[in-house]
This record gives structure tokens, sequence and C-alpha cells, in this order.
């Protein structure tokens, strides 16, 4: 199997795990899934699924799938869907976990006896779309600490492997730090962080795209000065036509996708800030990291 | 609770929960009515002030976005940290791909595989120059049926998938509208809007409209201030003349990326190819003046070949088929003669005296023996629908004479109880095997009869005609596919609709128009279809049947014409709109059989000679652009 489709087919069972779907491979490579209407409804966005304009007045409260991520199983079993990159139910999953998870809440259980409390954090997943006369995209993540205003790169890939729990931190556990941020100051910050990233960034993409840009704009030019000469009356489309130049014109649009509000444990030592979620990672006689 | 009656359309009614409400007239495009509904606008995404890196481009964010979010982390319950980390993984698998390799094949397979669609080498290479080496900007200009609307339809996807485009305008003869709207639907997934209102420019992305409603007020005034990515213009030789109000209006809208879909860029002038090419990419070839100088040597024949060659192949796309190219599977013709029976010969016999005697009697525009005509093509078709013409006739009838031989005639029509022709029909189908067939006719009174005559016999029969509403015919089309035999279609119904999934086709009586046969044939003889073909003409012998048969197939290999060839043969000779009348001035007007036959053999040579012409004299031939 291609490194692309184990990457769908681990994406989309872990998607129907937290639905709470049951998910059964009946034979190599065939996946039976089992979803009640509601769930069903959700991975077809809202829309109502296929079986319902046949099922009658009274509608089975089960709905089956059966998925494949092989195209040879596919080939093999006609009523198998093939999900693979670029396709239509990998579409729908991924719209699914873009409406069930684009605001989520987690902490990090504080361990006991440190004197510790909670500071909380936004781990943010901004998408960047780089836009020209072709279009590429990149995933920027970062987690911003809400009480000091600073965005943290490496927190946000070390907490994807930290042991994580759903939900705010108990209420009658360590002390939770009031945020001095809310997610439009976050979000500020971590925009910045970006905009010092692009600048160190090539721009090869861009340059291309301005320089054929400029390319067609000059040619344009010409041509209407020419028309002009021949005594034709080309102002308006001149204007229409470099006007629509700029929708070519390079350029960077960046949405912030998702955000979890997550409560990491610290504690203070010496004046300084330590995450307690480091220490079992730290090598016993290495400094504190620096985080900034 | 809102009451759709209290307000009127476009009207902002209520502000609730997430979002303004709007109410529209909305279409619901499977029955193509309208209903009054409620409808939830996107919010216009807002963006923050420009941030320019160096010189060189501007950054953005959705503000929007941000503020949503905000709004939804004031919820006390939220999903945990694992559903975060899928989206990050939804994120990642989402990212538009660096390379030119195009995302619709891969996300269309599973559509394609069940719907049947296996896109042609040719369409794919298409739709990817189109995109990266043409920046968009394109004339498609392939043969009639090697599948344009599906290498627009790629280009459209792609462009969706990669984020290139979210406003998309596709005119089309309003004939069309339908056709491009089931294909999107059913080969693409694209569930675009069919315009019905004026409403529909702004609120709908992806539109299908007609060119004629989309160029008059006040459609064109709401069209002319919105931006769209992507214009399709189908037809697109209706454009060849600049100073058309169709070329004025279709330049005047703003696009980025723009497809034309002709298969005849360049019919008389190299000027046509001039004006399609400059609304694709202004001043490709110059100014009109500086490419005449270049490369005109007379109105039909280019000079400096390979330099006007090099310029087009920037921005047109021509495939052909042929060895090497895009073969299409076999057409197999069939004449199947009927012999009358007595009865039915003395019919045909009488009538035909009466419509001679009409024909000379002064009745000598073709608008006043129309119904003459006609009456002598049903008899051959069928005695009902003979006896209905005949029914009409008689009604309009003053003089008492004619009055008393329409109703013997009438009467006659009416006694027959025999029809040979249907009889063939049944030993056909019969033969066939269980093979789907569709029976094409011109009259309704035809269809009527032969379908109660095939049930009756044990065939499972569809209608199919030009006054069913476009769901219905599409559901019919559907019906046909899973469950039905024999589909029984009169001309009109049998535009725009394709059968690829049927290889047999019934001409049970002949169009004088060779075009509608052409039309008739490519329904199933098209892109897509995996069998050869089966063409089964039906003539009765003697008759002007045969005669027109024998112009059709023998003289001028109608059948085996090339698809699309027949339209610019007979613009040539100018014969589109008058063959069917100077046919019936033959057939009807000779004063005997050795008459008619010799002015069809002159017909039949000036056809043949305008083919033979249009052959050798394309200009985009000369070009070889593939």
């Amino acid at each position: 199997m291609h490194a692309g489709d184990q990457a769908v087919k681990r994406f989309v069972l872990r998607y129907l795990e937290l639905l709470g779907a049951a998910v059964e491979e009946t034979e190599p490579g065939l996946f039976r899934i089992e979803l009640s209407r509601e769930q069903a409804a959700e991975l077809e966005g809202g829309n109502v699924p296929a079986w319902l304009w046949t099922a009658g007045p009274n509608p089975p409260s089960q709905v089956t799938y059966y998925f494949t991520f092989s195209p040879e199983t596919a080939q093999k079993h006609a009523a198998a869907e093939l999900v693979s990159p670029g396709s239509h139910r990998l579409q729908q999953v991924v719209e699914s976990v873009r409406n069930l998870a684009r605001a989520t809440r987690a902490h990090l259980p504080a361990p006991p006896g440190m004197g510790a409390r909670f500071r909380p954090f936004y781990l943010m997943c901004l998408r960047v779309d780089f836009r020209g006369s072709a279009q590429r995209g990149q995933l920027f993540r970062v987690a911003v600490d809400r009480v000091d205003g600073v965005p943290l790169r490496q927190l946000a890939e070390l907490l994807s492997r930290l042991p994580l729990a759903a939900g705010p931190p108990p209420e009658h556990g360590a002390p939770v730090e009031r945020p001095r941020l809310d997610l439009a100051d976050a979000f500020l910050a971590a925009y910045r962080e970006l905009l010092e990233q692009l600048e160190r960034s090539d721009a090869a993409w861009a340059q291309e795209a301005l320089e054929s840009l400029i390319r067609e704009r000059e040619r344009l030019v010409a041509y209407f000065e020419q028309c002009q000469r021949e005594g034709l009356d080309v102002s308006d489309e001149r204007a229409r036509r470099l006007a629509e130049l700029e929708a070519v014109r390079p350029r960077v649009h960046v949405r912030l996708q998702g955000v979890c509000e997550a409560y990491l444990p610290v504690r203070t030592v010496d004046g300084t800030v330590e995450h307690l979620a480091l220490l079992p990672l730290r090598p016993a006689q290495a400094p504190a990291p620096a985080w900034r | 609770m809102i009451e759709t009656d209290q307000h009127t359309a476009g009207e902002l009614v209520v502000s609730s929960g997430r979002g303004p409400l709007k109410i529209f007239p909305v279409t619901v495009p499977i029955m193509g009515s309208q209903a009054i509904g409620l409808f939830r606008l996107p919010a216009p995404e807002q963006l923050s002030d420009e941030h320019w890196i160096g010189a060189l481009y501007p950054v953005q964010y959705s503000a929007s976005c941000v503020e949503e979010l905000a709004g939804l982390l004031e919820q006390p319950r939220l999903p945990g940290p694992e559903w975060y980390r899928l989206l990050v993984e939804a994120e990642e698998l989402s990212l538009p791909p660096g390379s030119t390799e195009l995302l619709a094949p891969r996300h269309l397979a599973e559509v394609w595989r069940r719907v049947g669609v296996i896109p042609y080498p040719h369409q794919l290479e298409t739709a990817r120059r189109v995109l990266f080496e043409m920046g968009g900007r394109a004339i498609l200009a392939d043969e009639v049926g090697l599948g344009k609307t599906i290498e627009a339809g790629l280009i459209i996807k792609e462009c969706l998938l990669r984020g290139l485009a979210r406003r998309v305008l596709i005119l089309t003869p309003a004939g069309l509208v339908w056709q491009w709207f089931r294909e999107l639907k059913e080969k693409f997934s694209l569930s675009c809007g069919m315009q019905r209102s004026e409403y529909d420019w702004e609120r709908t992305d992806l539109l299908i409209a007609s060119i004629d409603t989309a160029k008059r007020s006040p459609h064109r005034e709401i069209i002319q201030r919105l931006h769209y990515d992507i214009l399709v213009v189908d037809e697109a030789h209706k454009l060849k003349n600049a100073t058309s109000q169709n070329y004025r209006f279709v330049n005047s809208i703003r696009r980025t990326y723009c497809l034309l879909l002709t298969a005849t860029p360049v019919q008389n002038d190299l000027k046509e190819l001039y004006n399609l090419i400059n609304l694709v990419r202004p001043g490709q070839l110059g100014t009109y003046r500086e490419f005449k100088r270049a490369f005109v040597a007379d109105r039909r024949t280019p000079k400096e070949v390979d330099g006007l060659r090099r310029l087009l192949s920037q921005v047109l796309i021509r495939n052909r088929r042929g060895p090497g190219s895009v073969q299409f599977t076999a057409r197999h013709v069939h004449a199947v003669p009927v012999e009358l029976s007595q009865e039915e010969r003395a019919l045909y016999e009488r009538v035909t005296a009466f419509v001679k005697e009409g024909y000379r009697k002064g009745r000598n525009t073709y608008r006043n023996v129309l119904p003459l005509i006609t009456l002598q093509r049903e008899v051959c078709s069928s005695p009902i629908a003979a006896a209905i013409t005949l029914e009409k006739l008689l009604m309009k009838e003053g003089d008492p004479e004619e009055r008393r031989r329409l109703e013997e005639l009438r009467a006659l029509a009416l006694s027959l109880h025999r029809n040979r022709k249907a009889e063939v029909l049944e030993e056909l189908i019969a033969g066939l095997g269980g093979e789907k067939v569709i029976v094409f006719t011109e009259y309704r009174a035809t269809q009527h009869y032969l379908r109660w005559r095939l049930e009756k016999a044990g065939f499972s029969t569809l209608g199919f005609d030009g006054s069913l509403s476009p769901g219905r015919k599409e559901w019919i089309r559907e019906l046909f596919r899973r469950h039905g035999q024999v589909l029984v279609s009169t001309e009109s119904g049998g535009e725009g609709i394709n059968f690829q999934f049927c290889c047999h086709v019934v001409n049970y009586d002949l169009p004088w128009n060779p075009m509608r046969i052409e039309q008739r044939i490519g329904r199933v003889h098209r892109l897509g279809q995996t069998r050869d073909v089966s063409i089964y003409n039906f003539a009765t012998r003697g008759t002007i049947e045969e005669s027109v048969l024998y112009l059709l197939y023998e003289k001028i290999d109608m059948f085996q014409t090339v698809l699309g060839e027949l339209d610019t043969i007979l613009t040539r000779i100018r014969l589109h709109d008058s063959l069917e009348k100077e046919l019936a001035d033959i057939l009807v007007g000779s004063a005997s059989r050795e008459v008619m036959e010799e002015r069809l053999a002159r017909l039949a040579e000036r056809i043949v000679r305008a083919r033979d012409e249009a052959r050798e004299a394309d200009p985009l031939d000369r070009l070889r652009l593939w």
C-alpha cells in the first residue's frame, strides 16, 4: 500500500473509532462499518444518506458501509468504497472532523506533590495558503502561552505526544492561572511568529509568480497601446483585463483551522517557570529548556 | 418560525443563531420547478489588513474565522485532545500538492467507477495542459463527440479541489443547461445551480445559465458587477463575430480563467478564429491588422503556418478522432425494407395521389403544402398517424368534394388492421435477445401506437418525447437504463439526453433533415459507448421513404459521416434550413419517378461536393494543431 494510502487508512479508522462506529475487518483490507443514523448523517455532512431514499417508512437504525483503502480490494468487491487520497469519501471525513473538532479542550494531569499550578495555553493549527499562478499550502502549528503571550512552536509539536486528558483541569485540584490573552490576542501572537518565519523563508514561488504577472501585464499594455494607435477604443477592456490580472498576484492567506484550549502544569523554581510536562523528557543534569 | 409568505424574495428577514437568513426563490433542480424557501447566506469572510513580505507579496488572515472559533470556545463542553490531533491530520491530508499531477481523477475514482466513466487520456492531458501550461485560459476545440464537456468538468473540478476557484459561471444555449447540470452532477459530483431568477447570479457559486438570458437586462448588469474565477462558454462558435451582442457580453465579463468550447472555431473566415482567441487571451495574435498582415493569405488560408501554429497552441487544444488518437466503436448500418400489404399499398397510393394533386393545385408555398407533405410521410409511418392528420385537414376543409375525399381516406386509414412495419419491428426486437433498443419516430401518434403494440407483444416499453420536463426525462432515462427494454422516442425527446448504455437504434421513420439523424445516432454512438452500434433504418418499399433512404444512405453515406461534419456541409451549401423544403419539392413535385431520381442524384452530388471541399479546406486542418 502507498504511504499516502496508509496515512488515509489510519486517519479514517481513527475517525470512525472516535465517532463510535463499529468497525470490523471482514477480510484483509475490507472494513465493514456500522453507523447509527445520527453518525451516518454526521459523516455525510448533514445530507440525507442515500439509503434513506429506499428505506421506506421505517428506516433501519443502523447504516452499513464497506470501505477499503486499497484499489485491489476495491476491484474485487463491487460494494466496497475505495477511500483514497483525494476521494470524495475522504473529503467527507475531513469535513466532518473540521465540523466536530475545530474547538477542543484538554489538560495534562499535574504530577502530585510538586506544587504545580495549571497555565492556560492555546494550541493552534493555522493553514497557510500560498496563492499565485499555482497553489500550495502548509500548516503552521503553535502553542501560545496565555499568561505571558509567548508563541512556542516546539511545545506544539511536543504536546501532540503527551498524554493529554479531555476537558479542563479538575475543579478541586491544582490552581489555574488567570489568562491575560483571549483567542484574538493569542492568534495575533501566533500570526506575528508566522510572519517572521515567512520573512526568513524562500520566496522563489512569489518571485516567479510576480515575474510572470509582470510579463503578462507588459504584453497586454503593449497590445492595448497598439489598438489605440490603430484608432480602436479599448479603454474599458484594457481596464478590465488589467484588473483581472490582480487575481493571480502572489499572496498568502492564513486561516485558523482549529484550536485546543490546553492547560499544562507548571511550577516556579528560583523565579523561573518550569513546565512539569517536560521533566521526564529532560536529561537529569541538563538545564531547563529555553522556550523563548 | 418564519412564515415565508410574509416576505418578498431577497428581503433580509431575520438574524438568528449563526448568521443572517435571507429568503429567496429556491430552484428544486430535480423537478425543474421553483419553490419559496429559506436558506442561510454564508457570511462573507472578513480579512485582515495586508502585511507585505518584502515588496513581493501580501499576507492576510481571516478575522471572521478567529471570531467564530472564539465563539465556539465559550461552550462548556468541547471534544478532547484526540479530536484536535485528528483535526491536524485532516488538515495535513487536505493540503494541495505542489505537483502538477491532477487531483480530480483520484478524487472522482469512486464516482467514475460507479457511473461507468472512464476518462480518456486525451481528456486528462487537455485538463493538465489548460491548467499548468495555459494559465486556465483556453479554447477546447475537440471534434464533436470527443468529450469537451468532460474536459471542462475536469478543469472546473481540479480548480475547486486546488482552491483556485470558487465562483464559476457556465453559459450555454438554453437547450443544454439541463445536460450540463446532469453531466457535472453525475460525473463530477458538482451540484450546480441552474439559473432561474436574477437572484441566482449572486447567491450561487457554481451556476449554469442560458447565454440568451444572461445577456439581457437585468441579468447582464448583475453579471458585469461580479468577478468569476472560471467562465465557461459552450457552443462558443456563436461568439465568432466580434460585433455581435453575444461576443460583447462575454467580453465584458470579468474572469480569471476562461474556457470556450466549440468544435468549429473557424468555418468561413480566419477572423472568426482571431476573435475567439482574443476573448481568451487578448493580444495573443496581436491586433487584427497585425494578425492579418502576418498570418492571413486569404479569408480561409493561413500563411506563416509555423508561427501561427505556435501561437495557437498556447491557447487552443484540438483533439481529433482517428488512428493514433481517439477511436470510436464501429457503426453497423442495416437497411430494413418493409413490403406493404395490399391494403396499406392502396392507402399509400390514394394518399400520394391526393397529395400530388394538392401540390399541383397552386398550393405552391411550402407552408401551404406542409400538411400534405406530413400526411405523405405519416402514411409510411403508421396509418393511425395519417388518420389523425386527415381528421385535422377535414376540420379545416370547406369544399364538399375535398371533404368527401378526405373522409374516404380517413375511413380507409382507420380500417387497416394490419401494420407490416410494426410487425417487422416486433420481429427485429424479439431477435435481439433482450438487448435495449431505442426506436425513433417522428410522430407522437406512431409513438403511442408502437408502445401499445410492443406492450401487447410482451416487451416493456417507455415513451420519451419533447413534452416531458427535464426532470421527468432524466427519470425515464434512468428507468430505461435499469429496467426498460424498448424506448420509443420522438425527435425532440432525443436531444440532449444520452444513452450510451444502449447500442441498438431503430429509425422507424426517417427524418428528411440529415442533421436530425445525426442527433438521433449521437445519443448512443458517442464517447463512452463501449460496444459497436447497430442502426436499423426502416423503409417501406416503393414509397418516398425508400427514396429518402436512397439519398441519405446510398448517395451521401450519411450514416457513416463524421459527427459534426454535416453541420458544416449544410451551412456551406446553404441548405441548413431548407433541405426539407428542397426534398419535399423533389419527392412530391416531380412529374415522374425518373425526374425525381435525377433531381435526387443532383442534390446528393451537391452535398458530397460540399463535404469534400469542407474536408480539404478546413483552416484548422491546415495548421495541424493536434
